[in-house]
């Protein structure tokens, strides 16, 4: 089996916006054209990211859900800001094919074991914003990547794996909308401890780069930026907008051409 | 045509309803009597084998489905679905299935590839004379367990995981039965569950 690429779509409002290490919003577009436009180039799966949740409560989330899950036949992973049960239920139902938890699952590691048993191990992805500690030690943040959980990533997969998740979902906090390249260290930290599959986000800014990390263990790549430049450009209603104040080394690569490394 | 999506609380279906919009299929997503009219059932499902079980029986689906085969009419399972369609699973606990195709539900065996297997898998079709456009395309699999038919004449198709070759698609008379998601496999997908439900 080869590794799955998958395009991460953080969204406030229906907007697909990109943020640098979380924070700091900059709207790029309408988030379910970029997913179309995914869809048709080959993604493997749709990584749908509800930017803004854990803080604000949801609104037009599950609307968003039901229009993108009509015409794209392949894995939406949501997740953002699901607390609870209730709220596993509500996503999947709009036409979510996993979910992806964190804050709530760290508060209360139960709610993973108690969502396999109910919609099945494959349906529970449980998310990871991990940020550089300290020289060697990087921990598990919560609520947006703002507070430290003071759990270790590594402790706290294997937690997660003894509890029944499905996918583990890393993303580098310390590299992500920083398009500085992805945070090897971490890599290399996980991949051994990991028996669930493993999706890597968090960094990537080349084609080049790209290639670099399918040399890992990983399963699955989440890449951001640095295809969303790319699909900017070619989506139709953008095409008057030029690359404008384009993060520092990034180099937009199209999602067709990454795929081929791959294959 | 008449398409019911049996409603037994497990799993979404919307993948599923909307793959069947694009084919001109409006299904009907039921527990109810109304899946005796049914020209095609299917059972789709994600989640626990003894939660399904379980599920179908308080919901008084088991004489219906059962009805329904006799009828001679077309049933498809997906996924945890198919699994159903077996004599017995081996997750957790042993729970008894509909027991429409003989055999078993066991677990993949480990190796260098993960479990859950999730990805895009290429698949083999051994029912040339039907699939023959079908061999070598690749479908959505997420899944720790499959089917083994005790009737290895009862498998149109399989993949393979850890070096270890696995069913992965069924057919009995009109039942038919597929481990891999094909309303998530993208446009082979599409044209898999186009065919079956015209064949």
């Amino acid at each position: 089996m080869y590794q799955r690429l998958i395009p991460r779509i953080d969204v406030k409002d229906g907007q697909l916006v990109k943020g640098m290490q979380l924070e700091g919003l900059r709207n790029l577009g309408e988030a379910s054209e970029f997913v179309k436009y995914y869809y048709d180039s080959g993604a493997d799966e749709i990584l749908y990211v509800d930017a803004v949740a854990s803080l604000y409560g949801r609104n037009s989330l599950i609307d968003e859900i039901k229009k993108i899950s009509k015409d794209v036949f392949i894995p939406l992973i949501v997740t953002g800001g699901i607390r609870n049960m209730m709220d596993i239920e509500n996503v999947l139902k709009s036409g979510a094919d996993k979910i992806g938890i964190n804050s709530a699952a760290i508060k209360n590691p139960n709610l993973i074991k108690e969502a396999a048993k109910e919609f099945g191990s494959s349906t529970i992805v449980v998310s990871i914003e991990a940020k550089k500690v300290n020289e060697k030690i990087y921990n598990a943040f919560i609520d947006c990547g703002r507070d430290d959980s003071g759990l270790n990533v590594v402790d706290w997969i294997n937690i997660a794996q003894q509890n029944g998740a499905g996918e583990i979902l890393i993303t580098s906090i310390d590299k992500d909308g920083c398009c500085k390249g992805f945070e090897v260290n971490l890599i290399q930290q996980i991949e051994k401890i990991c028996n669930i599959p493993l999706i890597y986000s968090g960094g990537i800014n080349s084609l080049e780069n790209f290639k670099n990390i399918t040399e890992f263990q990983i399963e699955a790549i989440a890449v951001g930026s640095a295809l969303h430049y790319n699909a900017k450009q070619l989506l139709k209603k953008n095409k008057t907008t030029h690359y404008i104040n384009l993060p520092k080394k990034l180099v937009p690569f199209n999602l067709k051409e990454a795929k081929k490394l791959i294959q | 045509m008449n398409i019911s999506i049996i409603d037994y609380y497990t799993g979404n279906t919307m993948s599923l309803i909307s793959a069947l919009n694009i084919l001109g299929h409006t299904p009907n997503i039921t527990n109810k009597k109304e899946i005796q009219k049914s020209d095609i059932l299917i059972l789709p499902g994600v989640g626990s084998f003894g939660r399904a079980m379980h599920n179908i029986k308080n919901l008084d689906l088991l004489e219906n489905i059962n009805d329904h085969v006799k009828k001679g009419k077309k049933l498809i399972g997906i996924c945890l679905g198919m699994q159903l369609l077996f004599t017995k699973s081996y997750e957790s606990e042993v729970n008894y299935g509909l027991n429409l195709i003989e055999g078993d539900v066991i677990r993949l065996k480990t190796g260098k590839e993960k479990i859950p297997n999730v990805g895009l898998k290429k698949t083999k079709w051994l029912d040339e004379r039907n699939f023959l456009n079908f061999d070598n395309k690749e479908y959505y699999f997420t899944h720790s367990f499959v089917a083994s038919p005790t009737n290895k004449n009862d498998i149109i198709t399989e993949f393979s995981h850890n070096q270890n070759t696995y069913c992965c698609g069924v057919k009995k008379d009109n039942i038919y039965g597929f481990q891999f998601h094909p309303e998530l496999s993208a446009s082979n997908g599409i044209k898999l569950l186009k065919k079956i439900i015209d064949i």
